[in-house]
């Protein structure tokens, strides 16, 4: 089965880069003056003990106390909570009204369409910090609540180029896709393009979203502190001022753990959607013919 | 084609006009501790921006602030293609061999820290190691772009290998190889130089740009990005904070209705924080734009 | 010539060059019809505009569609349907007339089918088109029924097969029976037999003979295989550069004489060398885009450098019209003689 040798391989690079990353994190948080002895006090007397009883404690749910006496995976838990949706939410918003002005309306506005996606375009130029501020200034974004909620989510969406990437990608996406030649095939036959279509952007639009989930984590860390968002981002920028080694390589390694989990599950779906890869050309059609 | 020469000229304009304040700021410098007039004053002749809320002249402050990231940025994107090129090019040219295998895990490693997470983290630590924060202060900076711009590698590696990985399979290289031309002649005139430089230049932008991003943010928050009394368009922003968010304050803060914000807008306007809101954003802005504008340029001249 | 089925009338198609964005005219004023159950095939050399002809006709165009120029008329089941000029960006083509009354069989069969579903779901979702009301089941039979028809060993076995796991033969076949599902009046096949084995070649023309001949289809040929001209063709039309050179039947094509148009010969003394392994004899490079106000072939014409002066002028002054010359044939050329 190719598909899940693919699978295979992916899944142990996915293992690889999450251990990497605490150990290089882990590494560089030792070297702070005082962390090696702070570890010992928890018993971890040298550099491996520490990663060893790090990486127990992922998988048993204790990851020790942080430096200010809190339980880590409870802050890294809450903070989770409160960001994840933030980034989930982000990408929907993104994603769909990228879709919406391309593939929907596409060309169909003419010349207010281009004008709108040149506005969106600029906007998106803006760095979430900023779009951040200027919220606040101008709408007086409150300090918790929904509509708090709602303003980050829709910075978020387009912050940093967020939009802009998205709808330069997928236009360029269904612009290919719209050439080829089983599109118009359907098309002169009078089928539903539809289900071609999106059939076909699937993929894209997850690739999309998976390689912009790290640029989100780092808008996500600006954007909480911009407005005073409790969430991961805030814990961690105020985890790296007392370079709190326990809750700090947390943070990391479940940030990169995210970022590659997200290419890992594009991988997935690519298996599911695509049967050139889940299906051995040569020993069906030897089968057949 | 008219797409393609607007971003060019436009990306000219404003990467001309980055270069020629950041010459400027040469010759405009102030101790940045002193005061130099009444706090928050509209504009006159003598401040065309006004004054900020510790009574410096805006204009010259917001000229020098192009010292916190000119060098620094043109260091990272130095580093980047030092690190990256090589890297990228041996990928793509010999995408068999053991060591690429490991490269390529590396790089995919690097890439799944998110860049602000890595900057911020290993810019706290850098701070916490040293003795003397404030006698490191400068340092920092090429420290964030160092941090930057190993982000950047394995994006800047990935599309390059690709790049070489279809030119080192192209008839004109099987070409040159018949003829007895050496790997690395191939490599560098005929692969590089020829065919990549576009993709390297169209990296370097946006490199630039992304560092312009992180060094305003972390300075807009104050604690990694430039020690405060140098300026950057960043803290510029965050200096007046608490005077906009005030002066909107008193403008109902809980109506988002557009004459709501019109009011509180007008407000700040006449309380003289306008000024220092607007130009930082406008130049944050227009210089992003006019990078990424120049980095499209560079994606439109060659495939 | 039997009932007509199609009559294209004056139709140009310009093209915007997407490098320095300069319109190019690609077909320049073509004229033909076509007669219901006729097979005509459409030669020329590659860039000649065959292909952007045929496709800008039944709408089938890339995402910047060329500006198109002319009418097109087409007789139905349903009665006399008129094409108008299409306008930049507005998509209307031949399939306003009744969805699937045309199909097209695509160069490359393989980008011609969906790599994602499998061959079954694509010729039952065309059946649908033919066959609204039909049930499910209903469909997928007769989606078998489609794949025996283009001679598919095990129709059923192939129904379950994705594209990429078929040969490049079945792939042909395949689109095939893609295309006739939705029951078309008019089947235009681009190249049909390039990409193929020879021997897979011969059985896809025997395939199209007999679906033509069993369906009473039009089938439209665009080729460079005279072979298939040859095996198949009950006329010929000739592009040059976007122009029609040449409209008639066979015969006359293949037989050498004083009417035909010259580039038809120069075409087929190429095709001939090539065939039999011969280098084929040197030609000038013809010039980019019609050369203004004169035959677009001058550049390249053995017959008027051996004319006279006065008729030498004509070529350079003046395009040739199409003119009738004698039982269905047409030529635009100055100097054909009967
Ligand atoms: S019109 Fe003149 S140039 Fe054109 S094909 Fe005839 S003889 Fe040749």
């Amino acid at each position: 089965m190719p598909a899940l040798r693919l699978l295979g391989r992916r899944a142990l690079s996915f293992a690889l880069v999450v251990f990497v990353s605490s150990v290089v994190f882990g590494g560089l948080l030792w070297t702070v003056p005082g962390a090696a002895e702070k570890a010992a006090e928890t018993g971890n007397a040298s550099f491996l003990d520490w990663l060893v009883s790090f990486w127990r404690g992922v998988f048993t749910g204790d990851l020790g106390r942080s430096y200010r006496g809190v339980p880590v995976h409870e802050m890294v838990w809450r903070g989770a909570l409160r960001s994840l949706p933030l980034i989930a939410m982000a990408l929907i918003l993104s994603l769909g009204s990228g879709a919406v002005l391309v593939l929907a309306i596409g060309d169909r506005l003419g010349r207010l369409g281009r004008v709108l996606r040149g506005a969106l375009h600029a906007l998106s130029l803006c760095p979430v910090f900023l779009l951040g501020y200027l919220a606040l200034v101008l709408f007086a974004v409150p300090p918790e609540g929904p509509r708090q909620s709602f303003a980050a989510v829709v910075i978020l969406a387009m912050g940093d180029g967020m939009l802009s990437d998205v709808l330069l990608g997928l236009d360029s996406e269904y612009r290919r896709l719209r050439e080829r030649d089983f599109i118009q095939s359907a098309r002169l036959r009078g089928t539903s393009v539809w289900k071609h279509v999106l059939a076909h952007m699937a993929l894209p639009v997850a690739q999309i979203a998976a390689s912009r989930t790290a640029w989100l984590i780092g808008g996500v860390l600006v954007l909480e502190m911009v407005l005073g968002i409790q969430g991961l981002g805030l814990i961690g920028y105020r985890a790296a001022d007392t370079a709190d080694l326990p809750l700090l390589v947390a943070i990391t390694v479940f940030v990169t753990a995210l970022v590659a989990g997200a290419s890992l599950g594009v991988d997935v779906l690519r298996v599911l959607v695509d049967p050139r890869v889940r299906k051995d050309r040569r020993d069906l059609s030897r089968g057949v013919a | 084609m008219r797409l393609r020469s607007l971003s060019a000229v436009l990306g000219a304009i404003v990467v001309s006009i980055l270069v020629g304040v950041r010459l400027l700021a040469l010759f405009v410098h102030v101790d940045p501790a002193e005061p130099t007039d009444a706090p928050l004053l509209g504009p006159s002749s003598a401040h065309l921006l006004g004054t900020d809320q510790l009574g410096r002249d805006l204009l010259v402050r917001m000229i020098e602030s192009t010292e916190a990231f000119a060098v620094p940025g043109l260091f990272a994107v130095l580093v980047a293609l030092l690190v990256g090129v090589p890297l990228g090019a041996a990928i793509g040219f010999w995408p068999r061999a053991k060591a690429t295998a490991v490269a390529r895990l590396g790089l995919t490693i690097v890439g799944a820290w998110p860049r602000l997470v890595l900057v911020v983290v290993v810019v706290a630590i850098f701070m916490v190691s040293v003795s003397d924060p404030a006698e490191w202060a400068g340092l920092r900076l090429y420290v964030l772009a160092l941090l930057v711009a190993i982000s950047f590698v394995p994006q800047l590696a990935q599309e390059l290998s690709e790049r070489v990985l279809t030119f080192q399979r192209a008839q004109f290289v099987e070409a040159a190889r018949a003829h007895g031309l050496p790997d690395h002649r191939i490599l560098f005139v005929h692969i590089l130089w020829a065919n990549c430089r576009e993709l390297v230049l169209r990296q370097c932008c946006l490199l630039f740009a992304s560092f312009l991003l992180v060094e305003t943010s972390l300075s807009y928050l104050g604690d990694y990005g430039v020690p405060p009394p140098r300026p950057s368009w960043g803290n510029i922003l965050s200096d007046v904070r608490s005077q906009v968010i005030h002066v909107r304050s008193l403008a109902r803060p809980d109506s988002w209705a557009p004459w709501d914000i019109a009011l509180g807008l007008e407000r700040a306007i006449n309380e003289g924080a306008a000024l220092a809101l607007l130009a930082p954003t406008l130049a944050i802005v227009v210089s992003i734009g006019g990078l990424l504008a120049l980095a499209r340029h560079f994606a439109e001249t060659r495939g | 010539m039997s009932t007509p089925l199609l009559r294209v009338e004056n139709l140009s198609v310009g093209v915007t060059d997407p490098l320095d964005g300069q319109e190019v005219v690609v077909v320049d004023d073509v004229s033909f019809s076509l007669g219901r159950g006729e097979v005509v095939a459409l030669v020329g050399e590659s860039g000649s505009g065959k292909t952007v002809l045929m496709r800008s006709l039944l709408g089938i165009t890339s995402a910047k569609p060329g500006v198109m120029q002319g009418r097109a008329t087409a007789w139905t089941e349903e009665g006399e349907a008129a094409l108008a000029p299409r306008r930049p960006g507005r998509r209307r083509s031949l399939t306003t007339v009744r969805p699937g009354w045309a199909g097209y069989v695509f160069q490359h069969p393989l980008e011609a089918l969906d790599p994602y579903q499998t061959v079954g779901r694509q010729v039952a979702d065309s059946v649908r088109v033919a066959r609204p009301r039909a049930s499910t089941a209903e469909r997928r039979e007769r989606a078998e029924h489609w794949l025996a028809q283009v001679a598919l060993p095990n129709p059923r076995a192939v129904a379950e097969l994705h594209p990429h796991e078929l040969s490049g033969g079945m792939a042909q076949r395949v689109a095939v029976a893609v295309a006739l599902a939705t029951e078309p009046r008019f089947l235009v096949a681009d190249e049909p037999t390039t990409g193929l084995d020879w021997s897979v070649r011969r059985e896809v023309l025997d395939l199209l003979a007999r679906l033509q001949d069993e369906q009473g289809l039009t089938l439209l040929l665009i080729t460079h295989d005279f072979a298939v001209v040859r095996h198949m063709a009950d006329r010929v039309l000739v592009l040059y550069q976007g122009r029609l050179v040449e409209d008639g039947p066979r015969s006359a094509f293949f037989e050498p004489g004083p009417g035909e148009h010259p580039y038809s010969r120069e075409l087929q003394a190429r095709v001939l060398a090539l065939e039999e392994g011969r280098p084929p004899p040197p030609s000038l490079r013809a010039p980019s885009g019609p050369a203004g106000a004169s035959c677009p072939y001058v550049k390249r014409c053995a017959r008027m450098a051996v004319g006279r002066e006065h008729d030498q002028e004509r070529c350079y002054s003046e395009v040739p019209p199409l003119v009738p010359f004698g039982d269905g044939h047409r030529v635009a050329c100055f100097l054909s003689r009967r």
